[in-house]
């Protein structure tokens, strides 16, 4: 095979010049959306009470935050409880058992410095644990944790965080619920229940 | 000439690719379905090193639903812990003329049925292989819900997860006992 | 000319590509159960059993005794009573109820009715014998006229037979409290 020798220089250049404009295209958008990444705002949003948030794969909107000595379900240890009462609502199409997501994420109290347990999630009107949540049902929950003694009352930060759902993920083009990533911070006063 | 060779070198390594995917699907397929059957005669029948028997057939019909019966059948299993152990677990179920299959209850009344219709009125639990030793019979009770039609011409299958696709099969004449309400 | 040809054949292929691409059935249209209606008895038969809707019953609370302890049940919404009369076909089986409402959300049994008597969930169903259970669900009121009952045996439910059961035209007469007998 005889390589054709190309005819003019303005040719050779108008050639090389075509095939960098590829590299220097991908470039120039990779350098634009890094600049663009940098400039939008990464705050988690704050959130006041009454205010919706959306947690795990529901939608919460926290009504009250209270220190209580009595428990709302009886026979779960003395001492006192912090419960975060307010309405939870599934937003998506079918019935949740993992309302708080999957592998599950609970609101994370944190106060002083120190980090609380795991809370528990009640169901007020049964007076017990919250096990499923029904779409365009409404329901009234408590989340409860448990006080360590040497807490004293003070202003408390609370966490949320958010599954994300995809309808098409990136590995089988499935409906599926993927990574947390943080939806708001509730940041009060607990009152002291009497 | 050569492209027939190529295409038929093609068309070897894809059935090969095949059987070697389909080969794990195969044996777990294998664990599960019981195709090898070895048939026992009369009560009493060995696979893999366990010896089984049936002590007890029997059949509850209850007068006010005659077309449903309950069936009891006791199991003894006695044999080397070694070939237990390849058993791995054991399942039995009742197997009609037209290939149904009947799996035993497991419910929280099914240990109360079972002390009634018992002669003894004990309840040895479900077919455990953890307990068999050579010296003595380990018991156990299974509960079966079929209907009445399907008395007479029934199969206890008994199988581990080990010894799958075998099974060892016996045939079951229970006696029937027909008892009214309050009794 | 050269030049321009292979250009175009690159944007044909492209475009070709792209058509592929946006057809492709979804992962979850393609690997689904497949729905099978009831026919003109009533009568839906899957592969693994065969059920049939007895009737439906909505009430504002539910009462059941567990263990000895009375237990009732309220809602904000509406409880729905599904009476059914399901016989296996080869092999003892369970099966999972899912309501498919007016408005396409599936809604799964309720959970807080989980030890009441006779229901769905605690029923093992057997060949050549016709039992009937309930499945308890709680859903807005408007979700039930136009919606379906579907049924799956319990396990993998993907290629496999789901058993649609739709609701009788005229809806259920509502009650204050419906008591679960076993």
């Amino acid at each position: 095979m005889v390589r054709r020798p190309l005819r003019s220089t303005f040719h050779q250049i108008r050639v090389q010049a075509f095939a960098a404009i590829g590299i220097v295209a991908a470039i120039a958008v990779a350098w634009w959306m890094k600049v663009e990444d940098a400039r939008a705002p990464h705050a988690v949003p704050q959130i006041a009470l009454g205010e919706p948030v959306k947690v795990g794969r529901a939608v919460f909107t926290p009504q009250s935050l209270v220190i209580r000595n009595a428990p709302p379900s009886s026979a779960n240890g003395s001492g006192r409880k912090l419960v975060l009462a307010g309405q939870l609502e599934n937003a998506t199409g079918e019935s949740q058992v993992a309302m708080f997501g999957f592998p599950e994420e609970l609101p994370a109290l944190s106060s002083g410095g120190t980090d609380f347990p795991a809370p528990t999630v009640y169901l007020d009107r049964d007076n017990a644990p919250l096990k499923q949540l029904q779409p365009r049902i409404r329901e009234a929950v408590s989340i409860v944790w448990d006080v360590p003694e040497s807490w004293r009352e003070q202003e408390v930060t609370v966490a949320f965080s958010t599954q994300q759902f995809k309808l098409r993920d990136n590995l089988y083009a499935k409906a599926s619920w993927l990574l947390f990533h943080p939806s708001g911070t509730l940041r009060a006063r607990p009152e002291v229940e009497p | 000439m050569k492209h027939l060779a190529w295409l038929a070198l093609t068309l070897a390594l894809f059935a090969a690719t095949l059987l070697l995917t389909e080969w794990s699907d195969t044996r777990d397929l294998s664990h599960q379905r019981e195709w090898d059957i070895a048939r026992a005669d009369g009560a009493e029948g060995e696979l893999d090193g366990l010896r089984f028997s049936v002590r007890e057939a029997r059949a509850v019909v209850v007068a006010s639903k005659p077309d449903r019966a309950l069936v009891l059948v006791r199991l003894a299993v006695q044999g080397s812990p070694k070939a237990a152990s390849q058993w791995i677990d054991c399942r039995a179920s009742l197997r009609g003329k037209g290939g149904e299959t009947w799996l035993p209850l497991y419910t929280a009344s099914s240990s109360g049925a079972i002390r009634l219709i018992a002669p003894d009125g004990k309840d040895n639990g479900t077919c455990l292989v953890s307990g068999v030793s050579e010296t003595g019979p380990t018991l156990s009770d299974h509960l079966y819900r079929l209907p009445s039609a399907d008395l007479d011409d029934l199969t206890l299958r008994v199988s581990g997860y080990g010894t799958r696709p075998s099974a060892l099969a016996f045939p079951i004449r229970p006696t029937v006992r027909t008892i009214k309400p309050g009794q | 000319m050269k030049p321009l040809a292979s250009v175009l054949i690159v944007l044909l292929g492209g475009g070709i590509l792209g058509v592929l691409m946006s057809t492709l059935p979804s992962y979850d249209s393609s690997l689904r159960p497949i729905a099978v209606h009831a026919d003109a008895k009533g009568v839906g038969q899957g592969r693994l059993f065969a059920a049939e809707l007895k009737g439906l019953t909505s009430a504002d609370a539910i009462s059941y005794a567990w263990a000895g302890t009375e237990t009732v049940r309220d809602t904000s919404a509406t409880f729905l009573v599904a009476e059914l009369s399901v016989t296996a076909l080869r092999k003892s089986l369970m099966i999972e109820a899912v309501w498919l409402g007016a408005t396409g959300r599936r809604y799964s049994q309720s959970a807080r009715v989980e030890n009441a008597p006779r229901t769905l969930p605690s029923t093992w169903f057997q060949p050549g014998l016709h039992d009937t259970t309930r499945a308890v669900f709680e859903l807005p009121e408007d979700e039930i006229p136009g919606g379906q009952l579907v049924l799956t045996a319990r396990g993998n439910a993907i290629l496999d037979s789901a058993v649609h059961l739709s609701a009788p035209a005229t809806p259920p007469q509502k009650r204050d409290t419906l008591r679960l007998e076993p």
